[in-house]
């Protein structure tokens, strides 16, 4: 590999410099150039960043008309979930730009409120909202999350009321009447025939309920419907006696002989494959989540149907709640007035509500388009259930939503809760319900500590002498 | 007792094909993947392992195949100007990181002056400052000095590398002798003209494989620009394909073409500056 | 011999590097020292908790369970990687054998591709039911399509991961110092009657020490610093239970998701002293095989 030194010689003579020189000098040229010449950001007035690229096409046709009437222009950009978390965190941190209305969704909002209050990044809209008399008129459960020390940082989207949604063909064609199944025993037990090795491989290729693990999502949904997050000054409860049940019912059925269900991560590809298959017959199913069934997997078009959460306990509530957005406008807008007239056109119009639910199957938490006809009109995809209907109706008995800034960190301790239960009872080959509890109390009661500790840890709340409050 | 020995050389010979045969197989079975992917329909991806099986030439159904995902990354998601920026990113830096290194390399390895010990002590230290450590404090000194949001803040801590210097300072101890360097002081050569004409020509392996080191390095720098960088449009390939991945999370087309892209133009420079890279980096290594 | 240089040439050929040194090197050291007793919200908002965060971050059991995650991978990687890259290198250095630089350079490209784009590619291949690997499993030894690799596996996907990145670089500088090893040595002990193990043993192995060496302690480094490819692979929180967190991801969360660059910093501190410890031992063991 070592040149001989005559050879070195001759080469040195010819080329004094490395090949790489030359290509990469060649290479910084031509892309100071563009970089020089690239059109920068022309002065759109109102700048607009939402989370998802959906939600962008979806208001791209809505702004592109409204504008037209404005004095001004918009320009809309959609950013990616964690790209825009960590823009937002370091725009409010370190005062680098930022757009002028932003959309976000619940978690990533949360973690805005964990230093003092006053640095939160966004405007309180409380007196916008106020005057307007949109305070009365949009649900008060959809203010909750957004709300800190009577400061309302953001416009309500949503309600996000959850379902289930089954697989209409392969459970009717089992003679199986959900109607009646109003717990989730009972619902279970009725069910669990249908958990099969359906190609004889010896492993299951059947269950009932798609329960992802590596998402705090679905587990919480499934707590807060029937236990409880958070108290009234929102400190975390996890180690409630309700919430202990339901781990260790969830347990029970993600283990054993009698596994009935799977765990495939949802927003991805594999899981609208593996729906579309019949891998998993139901799924727990927040309103902005059908839109993504129609779009991903358009096989499932007339075998999919929603029903009401089966409760916990008899009689007990039939629904929960999964996510929350909003648009917020920063403290830094040079165009308050503007941007604030594009949140209301955006949010809080009935057109706006309609348009909601046309694209995104999303029920507005404005009471006052409840009772339009569009939330009757059946949706094919879903075997002609009147979707808005449905949702709408399960609205009076949510669960609240909590504006604790420790909101991720409870994710994710649901999740690894769960898992590390999951694990204890498949080592010790747990059976009964009985068997498992002492183990779920003691993980709960562990992840409580930690979230507390964490909380005690927060020096500018204590520091003012009170945390967060509704 | 000679054919067995020459049998047992033969059994050596395919053992050895086999594997590493097999071996490369493992190492080239994902990128062949990623490339069927990139060109497969979104049906088509979860039915078939690589490329659609069917009538046409080879077995392989061509006409399922689709450039879709490329129109998707190139015009749609803008990939282009992310590429303009990991180009301009990585050339400048390795440039001038290059150029800079190979001046302190040369200074440590061949003068005497007061405090040349400390800056030895100093390149060693910075190799084992591990660069989580100052993640935090960087930030908030780019944050002090108002060059978040820049290319400044990306390219004024890579300008000189104390790898580089290290790395330099061994290949200059080991190929520039010592003589070469007094007849040039005596013949009147002024200091510069020395390192450029004399020095830098010898040390020529070594240059083209900083360059390519510090190129890789700033082209799959992922956290830098994460951090420090706010507007899209500044944003380099590694940080656009990572946010990509989250929002097309369902289009395993679309991923698999945005990182064919991203890699592509890494892999043409290697093929271009293979022997120089191998030689000059194995050659730091081996007498250092 | 005499120098006649000007006195101050050195300084200035050095000055470009000790400028950096100085602004982006000393002074953020320095700068850590302090952050590390604060709790900041931001590079703004902050105030002096002494040592509350090493307190903190001795108790909590997530940092815990990613310095075990980085330590066990860092060691999986050194003893998966290097025995491997060796038995290659020395493949391919055989002298008989054909097509070597095409084979060194499909063993060497995962490495040019940086880690971010090994995880997004990774990402794919370890899905259940989908990803290449169980499809593949299955088709050769029915290995179960729901193998949940990163659900439940989250080091072993990183090793695999993280081995089929950095082999190949290995191999290549363990194969430059093989072909450094002297013929005539060789030639000298196959006449003396000393069988290929022995050659290996006692002319290969000394021959290449150095660079295993280097080759060791640059694995161990770069496997401490791991972060992309979790980060990619199991999201920011490293999956349930922070089974893929690493110690650089912790720090990344705590000062740039949750905006405390206090708690960060002592965190980095941390991660300086687990490598101070890995350059020991290495050191140790170096002094250990010598004599």
């Amino acid at each position: 590999m070592l040149a001989r030194p005559s050879d070195a010689g001759t080469r040195l003579r010819e080329e004094k410099h490395s090949k790489g020189v030359w290509i990469l000098v060649s290479i910084a040229a031509v892309s100071s150039l563009y970089l020089l010449l690239r059109p920068s950001d022309d002065a759109a007035v109102v700048r607009f960043w939402t989370f998802d690229v959906n939600h962008r096409n979806h208001y791209r046709e809505n702004i592109a008309q409204w504008q037209a009437q404005q004095s001004f222009t918009v320009d809309l950009e959609s950013l990616e979930y964690e790209a825009l978390d960590q823009k937002l965190m370091s725009a409010f941190h370190a005062g680098l730009p930022v757009a002028d209305v932003i959309e976000v969704e619940m978690r990533l909002a949360h973690k805005i409120w964990l230093g003092p209050v006053d640095s939160v990044g966004f405007s309180d809209l409380r007196e916008h909202l106020e005057t307007e008399g949109y305070l009365r008129r949009i649900a008060k459960e959809a203010f909750a999350p957004w709300s800190v020390d009577d400061k309302v940082f953001g416009i309500p989207r949503d309600l996000n009321p959850v379902m289930l949604a089954y697989r209409a063909d392969i459970v009717e064609a089992a003679g199986i009447d959900v109607s009646q199944l109003n717990t989730w025993d009972k619902f279970i037990e009725a069910m669990r025939p249908l958990v099969q090795d359906l190609d004889g491989d010896g492993s299951i290729d059947r269950y009932i309920l798609n329960m992802p693990e590596s998402l705090g999502g679905v587990l919480s949904t499934l707590i807060r419907q029937g236990g409880q997050e958070y108290d009234e000054d929102n400190f975390p409860t996890l180690n409630d006696a309700r919430n202990i049940r339901i781990f260790t019912t969830l347990a029970d059925w993600a283990t054993g002989k009698d596994k009935v269900t799977s765990d495939v991560t949802p927003f991805q590809g594999t899981f609208f494959r593996l729906f579309s298959e019949g891998h998993f017959l139901c799924v727990v199913t927040p309103d902005w989540r059908t839109a993504n069934y129609e779009r991903e997997a358009p096989s499932l078009a007339g075998k999919i149907k929603l029903m009401p959460l089966p409760a916990w306990e008899t009689g007990g509530r039939r629904t929960s709640v999964w996510g929350g957005v909003m648009l917020g406008i920063p403290k830094t807008t040079q165009h308050f007035e503007e941007a604030w007239a594009l949140a209301k056109e955006l949010y809080l119009t009935p057109a706006a509500a309609e348009d909601h639910y046309r694209a995104h199957n999303i029920v507005s938490p404005n009471k006052e388009v409840w009772f339009r006809s569009f939330y009757d009109e059946p949706k094919p995809f879903f075997c002609n259930q009147p979707l808005g209907r449905l949702y709408l109706k399960l609205c009076d008995d949510l669960p609240p939503r909590s504006p604790s800034p420790y909101q991720q960190q409870m994710e994710f301790e649901v999740m690894t809760s769960f898992v590390k239960l999951r694990r204890i009872v498949q080592q010790k080959g747990l059976e009964t319900t009985e068997q498992i509890e002492p183990y779920a109390r003691e993980i709960l009661n562990d992840a409580q500590r930690n979230l507390m500790n964490e909380i005690s840890r927060n020096h500018f709340h204590s520091v003012k002498g009170k945390i967060f409050q509704k | 007792m000679k054919t067995y020995k020459s049998e047992l050389l033969f059994i050596q010979k395919v053992l050895t094909y086999i594997l590493i045969s097999i071996f490369s197989l493992i190492i080239i079975g994902p990128f062949i993947w990623l490339f069927c992917g990139a060109f497969k329909n979104n049906e088509d991806q979860f039915n078939f392992l690589f490329l659609p099986m069917g009538e046409g030439f080879l077995g392989i159904e061509w006409s399922r195949l689709t450039l879709e995902h490329f129109r998707l990354v190139l015009s749609g998601l803008n990939f282009g100007n992310s590429m303009m920026n990991s180009f301009f990113l990585a050339s400048v830096i390795s440039l001038c990181s290059t150029f800079f290194s190979a001046m302190g390399g040369y200074t440590l390895a061949k003068f005497d002056f007061r405090g040349k010990s400390l800056c030895n002590g100093i390149v060693f230290l910075s190799i084992i400052i591990p660069p989580s450590l100052l993640l935090a404090p960087v930030y908030q000194l780019l944050y002090n000095l108002g060059l978040l949001n820049s290319y400044w803040a990306l390219l004024l801590p890579s300008m000189s590398s104390a790898l580089g210097v290290y790395l330099f300072r061994q290949t200059c101890i080991n190929s520039v002798p010592d003589e070469l360097i007094y007849a040039a002081r005596i013949d009147g050569a002024g200091e510069w003209q020395i390192f450029r004409h004399i020095v830098v020509p010898i040390i020529r392996p070594m240059v083209g494989a900083f360059l390519l080191i510090s190129f890789l390095a700033t082209w799959n720098n992922f956290l830098q620009p994460q951090l420090y960088l706010q507007d899209d449009i500044k944003l380099p390939l590694s940080v656009a394909i990572s946010q990509m991945r989250g929002a097309y999370s369902t289009n395993y087309g679309a991923i698999s073409a945005g990182t064919i892209v991203s890699v592509a133009p890494v892999m043409l420079l290697f093929l271009l500056l293979q022997k120089e890279f191998i030689t000059g980096l194995t050659r730091g290594a081996i007498k250092g | 011999m005499k120098q006649p240089f000007h006195p101050l040439v050195p300084y200035g050929f050095l000055s470009p590097f000790l400028i950096v040194f100085a602004v982006f090197m000393a002074y953020p050291i320095i700068n850590a020292v302090y952050l590390s007793t604060q709790q900041t919200f931001g590079p703004d908002a902050h105030t002096f908790v002494f040592l509350d965060n090493f307190k903190e971050i001795f108790t909590n059991r997530l940092f815990y369970r990613a310095v075990w995650n980085t330590t066990f991978y860092t060691l999986g990687s050194i003893v998966i990687q290097v025995p491997i890259a060796l038995a290659l290198a020395v493949m391919l250095n055989q002298p008989w054998l054909r097509g070597r630089s095409l084979y060194r350079l499909i063993i060497f490209s995962p490495a040019l591709i940086g880690p971010i784009f090994v995880g997004v590619i990774f990402s794919i291949i370890f899905q259940k039911r989908t990803g290449l690997l169980n499809k593949v499993l299955n088709d050769l030894m029915g290995w179960s399509l729901d193998f949940p690799w990163l659900q439940e596996h989250a080091i072993t996907s990183l090793l695999i991961a993280g081995s089929w990145m950095w082999i190949g670089f290995s191999t290549v500088y363990l194969l430059a110092a093989l072909q450094q090893v002297s013929p005539t040595l060789m030639d000298a002990a196959r006449i003396d009657g000393a069988g290929s193990l022995q050659r290996f043993r006692y002319i290969t192995i000394p021959a290449i020490r150095p660079v295993l060496s280097f080759v060791l302690l640059f694995s161990a480094i770069n496997s401490l610093q791991l972060f992309e490819l979790p980060f990619i692979l199991f999201g920011y929180q490293g999956g349930a239970g922070g089974e893929g967190m690493t110690v650089v991801m912790y720090l990344y969360n705590s000062g740039f998701s949750y905006g405390d660059l206090g708690y960060a910093s002592a965190v980095g501190w941390i991660v300086t002293f687990m490598s101070l410890i890995a350059v020991l031992v290495h050191r140790r063991l170096i002094h250990y095989f010598e004599s």
